[in-house]
């Protein structure tokens, strides 16, 4: 299923699938009937029979998966599923259960939360780099710490730095390309008091504190040094 | 290739066109129908022209209305296929090789000429009334001719699909097909154009002249008309030309 919905725009619902299914070489009976399971499936059965053309993205969406399951292949690539309209958790219902079918599923997102919730195997990739490659279990233990607190400071002497790396629960500090500083730690809240105390010591100026809990994001950040809105 | 998805894609494109059948002869058989009211029967009957010419008009009538209901059919629906839509990676997905995606376009519109040659002969024939005398006698010219034709006006569809986009394509058919069908010796036969010695040989470069003359030279042999291996010659040459350029840029766009 590609990122971009490009359905047949002379059909409507129903003899889509069934004509994709006879280009795969789906015996007729065969098709008629799976064409039917899956505009049940996929809720469109009230669309069967019109024209895709006034479809909304959610419901292109939707035919575009149901297009690629009507040969019932053995493995389904699924290219930004969730870049449509519908609710996500429709969406992600239905790739569930395609899973639970048997199907094996190749799914590219840039959204860390769907990634997290649907695969049971994550390749996090940058700039066509592969960075990690686990459970998203095993991803989101390998970080340090679990939380980044990235700061922005008016300045960022090394003293300040290395008394940041000094408090109870950071792992680690690291500086990033843009002058943010990311401390990683056990802890997200509860170490700002001590990080206003060292800059007010310090005399720096803290103008932007942000915290993460553990995420894949947070893998992605830890990694690259970017997040993902960068 | 496949068999079985070869001809899926083809019932599909006849699903299609019979669902657009109406539009689709209007589009194509419309413009033709206007001219043979008009020269066959307003300007024979009121003895502007002499009742021959309608034996002479019928063949040239029949290229026309092959050529641009296989033009139509083919380059259409590929532009917008090709465009922002992206419709024809529906196609490409399916497991065939890109070439015969491209050929089975150009099959389903050779079908569709030849159903638009079919309509128009006996149409044609009833709107001028008696005197038309068309010669049935050599079928197997005739068909051997409407599949070269077809071919073309298809290999034309696909080469015009490929090459313009949705913004010209309009553009095209008024300032390339409109003076490829008058320079086409489809409401005249070749050897009028004797008196312009320059044009007559220029139009020789206009793969239309081939199938009017070649029609006229199976369906109305009284009248002047180029030699026969003048005609298959043109046409097998013109085929290969464009069905080659046609494949080759409809790769172009699908991997591009």
């Amino acid at each position: 299923m590609p990122q971009r919905p490009n359905l047949d725009l002379a059909l409507t619902a129903r003899e889509i699938l069934i004509f994709h299914g006879a280009y795969f070489g789906v015996p007729p009976a065969e098709r008629e009937r799976r064409a039917l399971e899956l505009l049940e499936r996929f809720q469109l059965t009230d669309r069967a029979d019109r024209l895709v053309l006034g479809f909304s993205g959610g419901m292109l969406q939707r035919l575009s998966i149901a297009r690629a399951l009507v040969h019932d292949p053995r493995v389904l690539f699924l290219d930004e599923p969730s870049a449509g309209l519908d609710p996500q958790t429709l969406l992600w219902d239905l790739i569930r259960s395609d899973n639970q079918r048997g199907t094996t599923i190749l799914l590219t997102t840039h959204n860390m939360e769907e990634a997290d919730a649907l695969c049971s195997r994550v390749s996090i990739v940058d700039h066509g780099r592969m960075i990690a490659l686990g459970t998203p279990a095993e991803l989101k233990r390998s970080i340090p710490g679990g939380y980044v607190v990235r700061l922005h400071l008016a300045a960022s002497p090394p003293p300040l730095l290395a008394s940041f790396e000094r408090l109870p629960g950071v792992t680690g500090v690291r500086t990033s390309g843009d002058g943010a500083v990311d401390l990683y730690a056990d802890r997200g809240g509860a170490l700002l008091p001590e990080i206003a105390r060292l800059s007010t010591e310090a005399a720096v100026e803290i103008r932007d504190v942000k915290i993460s809990e553990p995420s894949l994001e947070n893998l992605f950040l830890h990694h690259t040094g970017r997040s993902l809105r960068d | 290739m496949n068999l079985k998805t070869f001809f899926a894609m083809l019932h599909r494109d006849a699903h299609v066109a019979r669902r657009n059948f109406v539009t689709l002869l209007l589009q194509t058989l419309f413009q033709p129908m206007l001219l043979v009211f008009v020269f066959g029967k307003v300007m024979t009957s009121s003895g502007l022209i002499r009742p021959e010419y309608k034996g002479m008009l019928l063949p040239g009538i029949i290229a026309i209305a092959m050529l641009l209901s296989g033009v139509w059919s083919v380059a259409m629906p590929l532009v917008s296929e090709f465009q922002f839509t992206k419709e024809i990676e529906d196609r490409l997905l399916a497991p065939i090789e890109i070439e015969w995606v491209a050929v089975e376009k150009v099959v389903a519109g050779m079908l569709q000429a030849i159903a638009a040659g079919l309509i128009v002969i006996p149409t044609a024939w009833l709107v001028m009334g008696s005197g038309v005398g068309l010669s049935f006698t050599r079928p197997l010219e005739f068909l051997a001719l409407a599949l070269l034709v077809s071919c073309l006006a298809a290999a034309v569809g696909l080469v015009l699909g490929t090459s313009v986009g949705q913004t010209q394509i309009g553009l095209m058919f008024s300032l390339v097909i409109a003076p490829m069908i008058f320079f086409g010796c489809a409401y005249y036969p070749w050897s009028a154009l004797r008196v312009f010695p320059v044009l007559q040989k220029v139009v020789l470069l206009n793969p239309i002249v081939y199938a009017s003359e070649g029609f006229r030279s199976a369906l109305v042999p009284r009248f002047p008309h180029l030699p026969k291996a003048a005609i298959y010659a043109g046409l097998i040459l013109f085929d290969a030309l464009f069905v080659s350029f046609g494949m080759r840029q409809f790769r172009r766009k699908a991997v591009g």
